[in-house]
């Protein structure tokens, strides 16, 4: 559709690109807040896989998923504005534009995510004073880790509907769109 | 006639006078604008060809003179570049077209309905439902916009056949968006606009606009396969036009059990590239809460 092979192949190597970061990104994220989070108590990778402990991974499986969520929110809205410039021709402003259009999209995702992760756990935290979560999940408790995943993938998918509006709203102001 | 008879003659008239003047005026405000069908005689601003035939000596029109609606449109192609298109609108052609659509005040009755651009879908509680027979007015439409679409393909520099799809679609998504009437010209339209009426009035709705792209399209190829989808779920109600191609990477397209795969075009706001549309609508399609019409 739409033009020569060439561009296919752009669109499909761009398209991968963006699935490979996106995932990437949810990844490492999604670890460093964890850590971030239980000031470096948890240290996520040593739990898992040495520890073999069900509550980490349950925990961490949780912020992955938000945050991977809200990664891939941003790639229908970035392929939307390659496709409506593409028939313009891509000089180097555009490219270059749309490159830290492109950064910035996925480092709103990480942040928006970082930041669901971290209200709904002070959401929980705060509701559920006399309990230490951190401890709980150290030591193991699935019966947390199950309270704390489901409120963050909650409030996750809340906000996730968003990001979409938020990249468009950033290529606008680009005026790539 | 007495002294006293007088000024009551006079209340008497001027009382009946009101009595018709008023609800014309009150009718005549209500209205929306360029909704009467005098108005398209009157339409002299817009139309040359009426100044022509102002200006001569003689008062009547030429009869075997075609007369035109001049509709200038103005908008950013897919090039980035500013585009003006100037279409001729034949005022037979429109009248027609107003003829032919849309059922008078107070004879929304079903065979009529059923002549007039509307097809029955069912019954709901008792109650016959009829809805707008985009088909039958998408194939009516075909054979006056060749020469309208030739028209665009024009003002389109340099015309690539591989970007006719998003040209097209970046002018209907650049008409105002606005919600047609329900009576128009004083005829049930249904909130829907023909494509000719559309491009007359410089506005449309999604459905109106839908049918408006999809003749375009049709007239540019004849073999292009379109359809409309209806949803009317998670309180929405809208309507997008599908048209069938092959996807290319990261846009969305719904798999059409015997037709094949579909790429969905959002012709009521701009911004959307082809196969790219709002997450709730595409929320709305991907669970199969929509209503499949083939157009062609």
């Amino acid at each position: 559709m739409m033009g020569n092979n060439g561009f296919h192949l752009l669109s499909t190597v761009l398209y991968l690109a963006l699935i490979f970061a996106a995932a990437i990104l949810s990844v490492l994220g999604s670890i460093w807040i964890m850590v971030f989070l239980t000031r470096k108590h948890i240290q996520g990778k040593r739990e898992i896989i040495r520890c073999h402990n069900v509550s980490s991974a349950m925990v961490l499986g949780a912020f992955i998923w938000t945050i991977g969520h809200m990664c891939f929110e941003t790639i229908q809205p970035i392929m939307n504005v390659w496709y409506a410039n593409y028939p313009a021709g891509i000089n180097f402003k555009t490219g270059l534009l749309f490159f830290l259009g492109v950064i910035v999209s996925l480092f709103v995702a990480l942040v928006s995510g970082a930041l669901v992760v971290f209200l709904a756990l002070k959401l929980l935290i705060g509701i559920t004073r006399d309990i230490d979560e951190w401890e709980e999940i150290r030591k193991g408790n699935n019966a947390v880790a199950v309270v704390i995943g489901v409120t963050v993938i909650v409030l996750g998918m809340f906000i996730e509907s968003i990001i979409s509006t938020v990249i468009l709203t950033l290529f606008n102001s680009l005026k790539l769109i | 006639m007495t002294k006293r008879g007088v000024p009551v003659f006079a209340g008497t008239v001027a009382v009946a006078a009101l009595a018709f003047a008023l609800p014309g005026w009150i009718a005549s405000r209500n209205r929306p604008a360029l909704h009467s069908v005098q108005s398209f005689d009157q339409d002299l601003g817009r139309n040359p060809a009426a100044k022509k035939t102002g200006q001569a000596d003689s008062p009547r029109p030429d009869p075997t003179k075609e007369e035109f609606y001049r509709r200038e449109f103005q908008w950013t192609g897919a090039d980035k570049k500013p585009k003006r298109a100037v279409f001729s609108l034949a005022k037979a052609r429109v009248k027609n077209e107003l003829n032919r659509f849309g059922v008078a005040r107070g004879m929304e009755h079903s065979l009529l309905l059923q002549k007039k651009g509307f097809k029955r879908v069912g019954v709901s509680r008792g109650l016959e439902v009829y809805m707008v027979d985009y088909q039958k007015i998408f194939r009516d439409s075909l054979d006056y916009f060749s020469g309208l679409t030739r028209t665009l393909v024009a003002a389109l520099e340099p015309p690539l056949a591989e970007n006719d799809l998003i040209e097209f679609l970046f002018f209907v998504q650049s008409i105002t968006y606005d919600k047609p009437p329900f009576y128009y010209n004083n005829k049930f339209i249904n909130s829907f606009f023909p494509p000719l009426i559309c491009l007359y009035e410089q506005f449309g709705d999604c459905d109106s606009k839908s049918v408006l792209l999809a003749v375009f399209l049709t007239c540019r190829n004849q073999k292009e396969k379109t359809a409309l989808a209806f949803i009317n779920s998670q309180g929405m109600k809208h309507s997008i036009l599908l048209v069938k191609r092959t996807p290319n990477p990261g846009m969305s397209a719904l798999f059409i059990k015997g037709s094949g795969y579909y790429i969905p075009l959002e012709a009521s706001a701009p911004g959307w590239a082809p196969g790219f549309v709002n997450p709730r609508i595409w929320d709305a399609l991907r669970t199969g809460n929509f209503r499949f019409s083939e157009l062609q």
